[in-house]
């Protein structure tokens, strides 16, 4: 038996050596007596979020499978996704459960997105928990993106949008930019629709802290997301200041986070559709780089305005799905910057 | 059955009881022995994760007309990244009176190497080693386990090669022994999972012919925090294989 134990150990220091060879390096969430709170309280709220993040995660699968027609691959994946708004699950799913395929090819994306998921576990709890009182939630919000930016191999920057994703990443500078959009357009409506709901509950969390008034608060953001959203969705991706403008000054690193999450699974579906980008493992792990967090970027998050400081959180009102919103104007400022230069 | 354990044992059970009472997040597909199967996937727990199991099975053997229950509670620690440590005593009811072995304690490491890519499986490493605190037990044992995780869509094989150092034996008894097993796992759905294996075992008396075994079993999710599994099986082979095995166990990581 003995003998076979160097060959085997130099047998794994040669794989090891293998350009992909890659750690797990999973981290378990913080502890605190608020986890699990969200899925106790708002149950039908969590369903929804096993919806979002099943449709997150599968759909990088889908695209790995390069359907030839992807009219029709739109149209079945944005019919499942709304069978699924109809008949969720009870539990989340880990994207590796829902998108084995694409962990295989990208595991730091995956670990990446589920960590980031964990955080807005996090604070969905915080935030729920009737025991921490309204002035005290900005401190365990805190300790919880603290612990989320411990792993900066894997966390998202607190930096806002326009440092993150227009300079650093120069989004409407990449060959692949918005290849999703073109040919997914009914999936796409599906994501920028989760993007208004996920931040929106944050907004009456917090402006609902009594639990019983938050849990109607809740129902009725679901009400309206099913009713008014799913069937006429944001014509972009809503960034957090514009759908949680309160929770967004509160907490204004962990919503630049969210943003970023949400601007990396665009980025990570368009480098899998187009066809510009042949190593998109490289490509992917390139936007990782520059998309996580770097020294000096807690200074810099609150550095974004607040269009719609008044906001009604248990309203859909039209500058949600008509006009350019934050994306229009920071895109169309880059714009403007790269013809005068 | 608590008779026969020895004041540690026994506070490590009350202990891994007492934690039902608290919560948080399972681990749904990270495959475990025991849960319901035999079979280890290439991961551990994550770090910093604690997670408590206990499982249950009733076992037939047919040869010797035998009814045997048995209870396991296990726990895990998440020391660092990519591995785990875990705690464990087997504790063993036999119809025919016999409690050897009944409340060893095992200790096991878990290493991971690597994640599973396009082009590579995921390996790892397991050992462990079981103390002789049990009723009549002998000799510190040592086992030393391979493991080697593929997949392709959404199905997983894994690959389970064993090497065991059996130093309490007894006249007649192999001092090695090797075991090979090959798992499957597949989801039904986001909160359940299909299980199957087919484990081959050297049976420690030297006489006796290779022991087959297999598993199908089930794993639900309940919730964020807990996974049921439950698992029936059987054996071929030598006549002392196991006739029937039913396993029915709970998961919890907090």
């Amino acid at each position: 038996m003995w003998r076979f134990l160097p060959i085997l150990l130099t047998a794994l220091i040669f794989l090891s050596s293998c350009q992909n060879w890659e750690s797990k390096n999973e981290v378990f969430h913080l502890r605190g007596a608020y986890n699990n709170e969200f899925y106790k309280r708002h149950f039908k709220d969590f369903q929804l979020t096993t919806v979002a993040h099943w449709a997150h995660g599968r759909i990088s699968d889908v695209l790995l499978s390069q359907p030839v027609d992807t009219v029709q691959a739109d149209r079945e994946f944005y019919d499942k996704s709304k069978w699924f708004l109809k008949h969720p699950a009870k539990t989340e799913p880990h994207q590796t459960y829902v998108g084995p395929e694409f962990a295989r090819l990208a595991w730091r994306a995956v670990h990446a997105i589920d960590w980031t998921h964990q955080l807005h576990e996090q604070l969905y709890d915080i935030m729920t928990d009737s025991r921490i009182p309204s002035s005290e939630k900005i401190t365990w919000i805190n300790r919880a993106v603290d612990y989320y930016l411990s792993e900066p191999e894997v966390a998202f920057s607190p930096a806002p949008f326009e440092e993150v994703i227009m300079k650093r990443v120069g989004l409407m500078q990449q060959p692949w930019f918005k290849s999703f959009r073109k040919n997914w357009p009914k999936t796409t409506n599906i994501f920028w629709a989760f993007h208004w709901w996920h931040p929106v509950v944050y907004e009456a969390q917090l402006l609902y802290p009594d639990l019983n008034r938050q849990q109607e608060a809740v129902l009725k953001i679901d009400e309206l997301f099913i009713e008014k959203v799913i069937p006429n969705p944001p014509n972009r991706m809503l960034l957090s200041r514009e759908v949680m403008p309160r929770f967004s000054q509160l907490a204004p690193e962990a919503a630049n986070i969210f943003d970023n999450l949400h601007m990396f699974h665009g980025i990570i579906y368009d480098i899998l559709q187009s066809p510009d980008v042949k190593d998109k493992r490289r490509e992917i792990y390139r936007m990782i780089d520059r998309m996580t967090v770097k020294p000096g970027d807690r200074t810099m998050a609150k550095n974004f305005p607040t269009p719609n400081p008044d906001l009604d959180p248990l309203v859909y009102p039209e500058v949600m799905w008509k006009g350019g919103g934050e994306m229009g104007r920071i895109m169309g400022h880059s714009m403007h910057h790269r013809m005068k230069g | 059955m608590f008779k026969h354990l020895n004041r540690p044992i026994a506070v490590l059970v009350l202990l891994s009881i007492g934690f039902f009472s608290t919560s948080f997040a399972a681990d749904h597909r990270n495959l475990e022995e025991g849960f319901p199967t035999r079979t280890e996937d290439a991961y551990p727990i994550a770090f910093k994760a604690l997670e408590f199991q206990a499982g249950a099975s009733y076992e037939y053997e047919g040869d010797d007309k035998t009814h045997v229950g048995e209870f396991e509670p296990e726990l895990k620690w998440g020391f660092m990244k990519n591995a785990h440590l875990g705690l464990g005593t087997p504790l063993t009811w036999r119809e025919n009176g016999d409690h050897t072995n009944n409340g060893d304690i095992e200790i096991e490491g878990f290493y991971n190497f690597n994640v599973e890519t396009q082009s590579l499986p995921a390996f790892a490493l397991k050992t462990s080693v079981t103390a002789p605190s049990g009723v009549d037990s002998r000799g510190v044992d040592f086992q030393l386990l391979g493991i080697l995780t593929r997949g392709w869509g959404q199905n997983r094989l894994h690959f389970n090669g064993g090497y065991t150092r059996n130093n309490g034996r007894e006249s007649g008894e192999r001092a090695d022994l090797y075991t090979f097993g090959i798992g499957f796992d597949r989801p039904i759905d986001l909160d359940h999972l299909f299980v199957a294996e087919l484990f081959v075992d050297q049976a420690p008396k030297k006489a006796i012919d290779p022991l087959f075994s297999y598993t199908l079993g089930l794993r639900k999710q309940l919730n964020p925090w807990s996974v049921l599994a439950f698992g029936l099986g059987g054996g071929f082979g030598a006549p002392e294989a196991v006739d029937f095995k039913a396993t029915l166990a709970y998961q919890l990581g907090f």
